[in-house]
């Protein structure tokens, strides 16, 4: 079966493998298709032996292992090739699941950064939404109808001369709320979700920025040259684009005060 | 407990970066991270391996306001609870 080839910011990553699991890839991937070369490109297959990486990612090098009773891959961003092996199609999304550090490797290998957050377009520039787990970023994004949304999950920051953009992401998001298309927007403020009862934004400075983004940049803290990297492009990030404290209620009123900081 | 007169230094693997005054270090083999404010930040720095816990108190003593006693016995509290958490190290290079 013909490769498929997705990308997002300039990533072009070629999806290879059996008839089983292409259809599923194809269908899922097929709105962020690229017509670029590819800039890395995984083979998938079905030949799993679980003897082979330890449990969970680790980094080595060049090198990052996944290991999980159903699935097992590693990819090498020097050679740019990596494999995954799956039990079976029906765990396809354990490929979504290493697609996703593949992605944030790359991305860090370009000055870019995967993040954890929610997206939300407005007027014509992209909000995001983050914090830990149960923080409320599909809450968020959900509250903020009719606007666009990037993504609630999953995003990635890329710097550009105009400024940080952000993009969406193909990835599986729990919440649903994805796009239907590759769209991204300039970043216009990041905010740290917390719930109150009541709608206040406190901006940060740039050292408490970082703090809370190193928490939503995917497995940097399992190595320490990636969780440099991560920590130079959090501050440049927080240099450029405003970061704020936002406790919010879960409906729109949060966007009444983020208005006063557009 | 730990001596005054060893000399802490970062853990091999831990990564830090200076933000404005304040510290950011990350622990990747515990995946986790901490954020030290100004004070903090500065006994990082100085805990590089080449002073002690007391010379450490002492420079945190001459840079804020804060009796000497109080300085050592608080940056001996701090040093442990950064090498409990894997963070400073003590010991031969």
């Amino acid at each position: 079966m013909k490769d498929i080839v997705w990308g997002v910011a300039g990533n072009a990553i070629a999806l290879r493998g059996d008839s089983g699991i292409m259809p599923i890839l194809d269908k899922w991937r097929a709105q962020f298709a690229v017509d670029l070369d590819p800039t890395f490109e995984l083979t998938i297959h079905g030949q799993l032996d679980t003897t082979t990486n330890a449990p969970g990612i680790t980094f080595e090098n060049d090198t990052v292992r996944y290991g999980s009773p159903d699935a097992q891959g590693y990819a090498n961003f020097q050679t740019a090739h990596g494999e995954l092996a799956l039990r079976s199609a029906a765990h396809w999304p354990e490929a979504d699941y290493f697609l996703r550090v593949v992605l944030g490797g790359l991305a860090l290998a370009q000055n870019k950064l995967l993040f954890h957050g929610a997206g939300v377009i407005d007027a014509k520039r992209a909000w995001i939404f983050f914090g830990p787990s149960g923080a409320g970023k599909t809450t968020a994004a959900k509250a903020s109808a009719p606007r666009p949304i990037l993504h609630d999950d999953l995003l990635l920051f890329a710097p550009e001369e105009s400024g940080w953009q952000a993009h969406a992401t193909p990835f599986l998001s729990s919440g649903g709320l994805r796009p239907e298309k590759p769209i991204s927007a300039p970043l216009a403020g990041l905010c740290h979700l917390i719930q109150a009862k009541q709608v206040a934004a406190e901006r940060l400075s740039p050292a408490s920025t970082v703090a809370r983004l190193l928490k939503c940049v995917p497995v940097v803290t399992t190595s320490p040259r990636l969780a440099g990297q991560a920590m130079d492009l959090c501050y440049r990030l927080a240099k450029s684009v405003p970061c704020f404290d936002l406790r919010f209620l879960p409906d729109a009123s949060f966007w009444e005060v983020l208005y006063d900081f557009r | 407990m730990i001596s005054d007169e060893t000399r802490p230094r970062p853990a091999p693997r831990a990564v830090w970066r200076e933000v404005d005054s304040e510290a950011i270090i990350v622990l990747p083999d515990q995946g986790q991270f901490k954020v030290l404010n100004a004070v903090g930040g500065r006994v990082w720095q100085l805990a590089d391996g080449t002073r002690t816990v007391t010379q450490i108190a002492q420079s945190i003593c001459a840079e804020y306001d804060v009796a000497a006693d109080i300085a050592l016995r608080d940056v001996r509290a701090f040093i442990e609870a950064l090498v409990t958490k894997g963070a400073l190290i003590i010991g031969e290079k």
